[in-house]
């Protein structure tokens, strides 16, 4: 299974998606594939990650003997490849003593490469956002639509954004509010922000999604 | 008292591989006699059919026997007694928070506890909507982890939580 660089945020975030309905990387109990994910991860997954934060501890709680015996054999040792190269240099007799530029261009390679992931970890990230409107319907015909409109405009989340709206009548003299709002799609979850305008019990009867629009 | 339907007692005794013994009923408490030994009250039956069967499900410490007390007493009371949709909501919220973080009910293995739960879901479970599966998501991940076991499973149903056709029903989340 693979997740991008679990190196990064963002090959944790797919980590934390994959694992959202899942106990185990791969089948239904630990093996050799959570430890291999174990081991690239550069640290603990964050608060905001808590489906592989879950793992991870799970993952954790193993000792290595157990961590050993599942599925596959342990983690390969990485020196096994170079040995056999070193062997051959030693036969060759080195006329032009290539061994410094190889440090060299080793150098230079290694610079190239931490002044791209520079770079990259600069680039600002995506975010995607969504564009909503709601339909907020009122509790009866008595209900004061500028009180129900302050009260919705009252709930904070990082990355809500509350935006226009105006009051269409639905008939009977009856009013619905409706709100234009902007959400940062990896913060704020529909569900959850409609659940907690119908909270106002007292005033809402229902709220509906009346457009959604990917920005 | 509350009282739990015996049949989970006999696959509990099945699964540990342990011999049911004598079950007897009275003013809605179960008593088992096995080998002369003696255990009363569903909690104590279950702990020695873990006793009688040399699992390995039981507790290691003191801890976590407490820990696996508790989440028996609350199957019973809670999980064996949520008869209407209700008390099935607030029974599934709570278990899906408290599964946030944990791959098991206790410790960071299977325990009896786990395979009890299952079995006094195992009629929820098989009864929710898709979209129910996917609002208790840490729920069902657990109980799909748990009745990938057949032996475990018994005559139970294989509930599918596939989410693929969910993809229609959810869009913003897929």
């Amino acid at each position: 299974m693979a997740f991008g660089d679990l190196k990064t945020d963002k090959g944790v975030n797919e980590l934390n998606k994959f694992l959202e309905d899942k106990s185990y990387i791969k089948g239904f109990q630990p093996s050799q594939a959570d430890v291999d994910a174990l081991n690239q991860l550069a640290k603990a997954p964050a608060v905001g990650q808590p489906h592989a934060l879950r793992w991870y501890n799970h993952i954790k709680s193993f000792s290595a003997d157990e961590l050993k015996n599942f599925g596959a054999s342990p983690l390969k040792a990485g020196s096994t490849t170079t040995a056999p190269a070193a062997a051959a240099d030693d036969d060759d007799v080195d006329l032009f003593a290539s061994d410094e530029e190889d440090e060299d261009a080793a150098r230079i390679r290694e610079e190239r490469l931490k002044a791209y992931a520079e770079k990259k970890s600069k680039k600002p990230e995506l975010i995607a956002k969504s564009s909503i409107v709601l339909d907020v319907k009122p509790w009866d015909d008595e209900t004061d639509m500028k009180e129900m409109e302050k009260q919705v405009r009252s709930i904070v989340m990082e990355g809500l954004l509350w935006g226009a709206s105006k009051f269409v009548p639905v008939g009977y003299g009856i009013q619905k509010l409706q709100i234009m709002c902007v959400i940062e799609d990896a913060k704020v979850s529909v569900d959850e922000l409609t659940e907690k305008i119908q909270d106002f019990e007292d005033v809402v009867q229902s709220v509906d999604v009346a457009a959604f629009n990917k920005i | 008292m509350v009282t739990i339907s015996p049949k989970y007692l006999n696959q509990i005794a099945q699964y540990l591989g342990a011999p049911l013994g004598k079950i007897t009923q009275k003013d809605n408490i179960y008593t088992r006699v096995n080998n002369n030994q003696t255990s009363t009250g569903t909690i104590n039956i279950i702990f020695s059919f873990l006793k009688d069967s040399k699992s390995n499900l039981g507790p290691n410490d003191p801890l976590q026997e407490a820990a696996m007390f508790q989440w028996l007493e609350y199957g019973i009371v809670y999980a064996a007694n949520a008869n209407n949709g209700q008390n099935v909501k607030v029974l599934l919220r709570d278990l899906n928070t408290i599964l946030s973080t944990q791959t098991y009910l206790v410790g960071h293995r299977l325990t009896v506890s786990d395979v009890f739960l299952y079995y006094v879901l195992a009629d929820i479970m098989a009864g929710l909507s898709s979209l129910d599966k996917e609002k208790f998501l840490n729920v069902s991940r657990w109980y799909d982890n748990i009745q990938q076991d057949a032996a475990l499973r018994q005559k139970n149903n294989f509930v599918d939580f596939s989410s693929n056709y969910l993809a229609n029903l959810v869009p913003a989340r897929h």
